[in-house]
């Protein structure tokens, strides 16, 4: 009975979201008040009734309701409570469910807060943001409905993928999602500027704080994946190039362009066309994103169960919304576009050229992505992109990027000057060389010349930015209300850099056969075999493994690494032991036992400042979030 | 009349390659040897370095694994071939593509050794001969030595359990008799 409420509830909320496409955008059109006045509310009952509909879902995972074929799917009686509410955006179905869900409580969020933006424009925005709702839930009610019965009801369901059964991915899909349709926001009011003829300043800063929001999801997300993936998979890795990975640094590397340009466009009325173009891309990037891990074109180790009329679907769809925007876009854009000269030597053209670099990063990351599928489809056979070609594009990219970066803070809107930048940047180029130095000097004697440059993208960028908040602080006497967010954010990016350099430059890892009582050495750091005992969990057998971690013959701590093998599952599940510190993570997986003298196989991982990875984007978002705080504290002093 | 038409015509062109690529799966490739001669396999094996040569698997339906310590997706389908030594009487022989002695041993070591024989291939010029696309490659071949069926892509449980085990059985009790 329950179920039935729940579709009930979600025939009701594209109901809602389709009239309040149809009568927003009509009412807009033929500007009759009364209609544009109903949106909010339209936007509300939307919100409502989808939320119903989740939350009915959740409750049927609760009750253990296997007559619904996705609950019987993807929960059992055996799984913890926590685990059985997650299962419901576990899987493709309610994933999708949560993603519409997110994406009308976006346009909600949008419907109360209009400051900055005229009647017409708000009008607009929520009417597309209707169609986009629209589109999302007729393509769960037609293709993917959570709500599906059986007709033989099961005793028991099949259980989550054990994989997903973990924390980290109960939070992981849902940051992930808000941030995949946060998008969406400055999609809607790129179209209604189209549409309209004409952009103003106000509506581009209302954008900024949208997308910025947006992107902290992103950010927040993408970073909680790749822990998930570093200590859940038990290959030792934290990015692996996967398409599923690269469907979300996709809308991630577009959206960190929008950010920039965005602010150039808000600041000097230029680079409008160009912003235009970024809003919509970030979103079709996320449309494109989802097309490929739910349509089955390309294979992934972490895909959803895929199937082709969904793909179908979402390329229709994905025509409609971007191809329709992107034709508005051809026809509009150069009438908005009023060519305003710009200085090669200024902030604009500087940030120019880093949106121009995050751009090609995101082709070529698109590119990667999509060529298998290209050669596929011209019939010259079938092969896999893998992290050669990744590493080949985008390390060469990220170091003019980091040089930019750098350069930024000190560079003047308009017009600057060589000479006066030169003795802006000297204590910069200074204390750069100064901590590249010293850095070199630690590292020595085993010094790549990857290293310099790693060390020296993160004193640039890092200190770049540090250096001119002090100098800001000195000169006014307060900190820089506006670009404190971004100081942090840049640091953050600074620190991410020397991570990446510093754990796949001197990582060790090591598959090695270990006896009881024999030890393997990573560093100074010896890690001894125990023994193995065999277990048994909530829903899984367990094989653990008790390893002992020494540093220079000093006891630390003992590591238990396991493997497990949940009922109805039969691939093996590694939990990884990981002794984790910001210096450096010792990483132990165990692997299979070899012949019978209690001999196992074991992978040994030693990784210098790998946190210093997930730590940088954890900053990159306070930043963002700060940014998005201040710009709201400015804005209602102001008023 | 001016247009800036650039970002559309390139999205319009990714489209049509979406189309068309709905239209492929990316595990099915037809491989022109299937019901050929299978190509010989002589090699060297990975743990005593001695010569292997196919002949010896005459006269009953043996599979061929290809596989690589570098790849992925090997690692998702390896936990699943223990389902396949459960057969009684069936051959599994892995072909170990462009990679490192050492690091296939190791991996080996790690994840648990299904074949019966793991043949070396370090400059992938058997996997030449056999049309090797992307790994891993899985191929069955009869008694008679001719390729029935070929997959591409990780195996699923559900392909080993309904594609994979039920050819070679049938191949099995065919070639038996």
């Amino acid at each position: 009975m329950l179920g039935e409420l729940g579709l009930f509830a979600l025939i009701l909320a594209a109901g809602f979201a389709g009239l309040l496409s149809v009568l927003s955008l009509w009412g807009a059109h033929t500007a009759q008040r009364g209609l544009m006045h109903l949106a909010p509310s339209l936007a509300l009952a939307m919100f409502s009734f989808a939320g119903l509909s989740f939350l009915l879902l959740i409750v049927a995972f609760l009750q253990d309701d296997f007559s619904l074929k996705y609950v019987a799917s993807h929960s059992s009686v055996h799984m913890p409570t926590l685990f059985k509410v997650s299962a419901a955006w576990g899987a493709h179905e309610g994933s999708l469910l949560l993603w519409a869900l997110m994406l009308t409580g976006w346009t909600l969020a949008v419907a109360y807060r209009a400051k900055g933006l005229t009647q017409l424009e708000h009008t607009r925005i929520l009417g597309i943001l209707g169609f986009i709702s629209f589109g999302f839930l007729v393509f769960i009610l037609f293709t993917s409905s959570p709500f599906e019965r059986l007709l033989n009801v099961p005793e028991d369901g099949l259980g989550l993928n054990p994989l997903l059964q973990d924390i980290a991915l109960i939070i992981h899909p849902p940051l992930l999602y808000m941030g995949y349709v946060g998008v969406a926001v400055s999609f809607a009011l790129a179209i209604a500027l189209l549409w309209q003829g004409e952009v103003r300043k106000s509506a581009l800063a209302w954008a900024r704080s949208w997308t910025l929001i947006a992107w902290v999801f992103l950010t927040l997300g993408i970073a909680l994946g790749s822990w998930w993936a570093y200590y859940e998979l038990g290959w030792g890795g934290w990015w692996f190039w996967d398409p599923v990975e690269n469907a979300s640094l996709l809308p991630w590397l577009v959206s960190t362009a929008l950010i920039h340009s965005l602010l150039v466009s808000e600041k000097r009325g230029v680079l409008i066309g160009w912003t235009l173009l970024l809003a919509i891309l970030a979103f079709a990037m996320s449309l494109i994103g989802a097309f490929l891990v739910r349509s089955g074109v390309l294979t992934s180790v972490h895909a959803f169960a895929t199937d082709p009329t969904r793909g179908t679907y979402i390329l229709l769809f994905l025509l409609v919304v971007i191809g329709g925007a992107l034709t508005l876009f051809s026809y509009q854009a150069p009438k908005l576009v009023k060519p305003k000269p710009m200085q090669l030597l200024s902030k604009e053209t500087s940030l120019l050229m880093n949106n121009v670099l995050l751009m090609v990063m995101a082709a070529s990351v698109l590119l990667g992505t999509l060529y298998p599928l290209l050669l596929d489809a011209l019939g010259l056979g079938k092969l896999s992109v893998g992290a050669p070609y990744f590493n080949a594009v985008m390390i060469p990219l990220t170091i003019p990027l980091a040089l930019l970066m750098g350069i930024g803070f000190f560079l003047r809107w308009k017009q600057d000057h060589a000479a006066r930048l030169t003795q802006a940047l000297w204590p910069l180029a200074l204390f750069s060389a100064l901590a590249v130095l010293i850095g070199a000097l630690w590292l020595m004697p085993d010094l790549p010349i990857m290293a310099v440059v790693g060390l020296a993208m993160t004193a640039w960028v890092g200190l770049g930015a540090l250096i001119w908040l002090i100098q800001q602080r000195v000169r006014s006497g307060h900190l820089p209300n506006s670009a404190l967010g971004a100081v942090l954010a840049h640091s953050g990016f600074a620190l991410m850099l020397f991570g990446i350099a510093l754990s796949s430059l001197y990582g060790i890892e090591k598959d090695v056969r270990l006896a009881p009582g024999e030890s393997y050495s990573l560093k100074n750091y010896q890690l001894q075999f125990v023994s193995v005992s065999q277990g048994a969990g909530a829903n899984y057998l367990t094989s653990q493994a008790r390893v002992k971690l020494f540093k220079d013959d000093q006891f630390i701590r003992e590591l238990q690494a396991e493997k497990r093998l949940y009922i109805g599952h039969k691939m093996p599940m590694t939990e990884v032991a990981i002794d984790a510190g910001f210096t450096r993570d010792i990483y132990v997986a165990l692997g299979e036992p070899l012949g019978d003298q209690g001999a196992w196989s074991f992978r040994l991982q030693y990784k210098p400042f790998l946190r210093a990875i997930w730590l940088g984007a954890l900053l990159m978002a306070l930043g963002g979030l700060i940014a998005v705080f201040r710009r709201w504290q400015m804005r209602s002093k102001t008023i | 009349m001016k247009r800036a038409s650039w970002p559309l015509i390139i999205f319009i062109m990714i489209s049509l390659l979406f189309a068309l690529g709905l239209m492929l799966n990316p595990r099915e490739v037809p491989s022109p040897l299937i019901g050929q001669q299978a190509p010989s396999l002589k090699g060297q094996k990975l743990d005593t370095s001695t010569p292997f040569h196919a002949e010896v698997l005459h006269h009953q339906a043996w599979l061929l694994n290809v596989w690589a310590s570098w790849c992925t997706g090997c690692l998702v389908e390896h936990p699943l071939f223990k389902q396949l030594t459960q057969q009684p009487g069936l051959v599994l022989v892995g072909l170990n593509y462009k990679d490192e002695a050492k690091a296939a041993q190791d991996w080996l070591n790690l994840h648990g050794n299904p074949y019966d024989y793991v043949i070396t291939d370090p400059q992938g010029r058997l996997g030449l001969d056999w049309g090797v696309y992307a790994v891993p490659e899985t191929f069955l071949i009869d008694a008679q030595g001719i390729v029935r069926r070929k997959w591409v892509g990780a195996l699923t449980q559900q392909q080993i359990e309904q594609e994979v085990i039920p050819a070679w059985q049938q191949l099995h009790i065919a070639g038996v008799k």
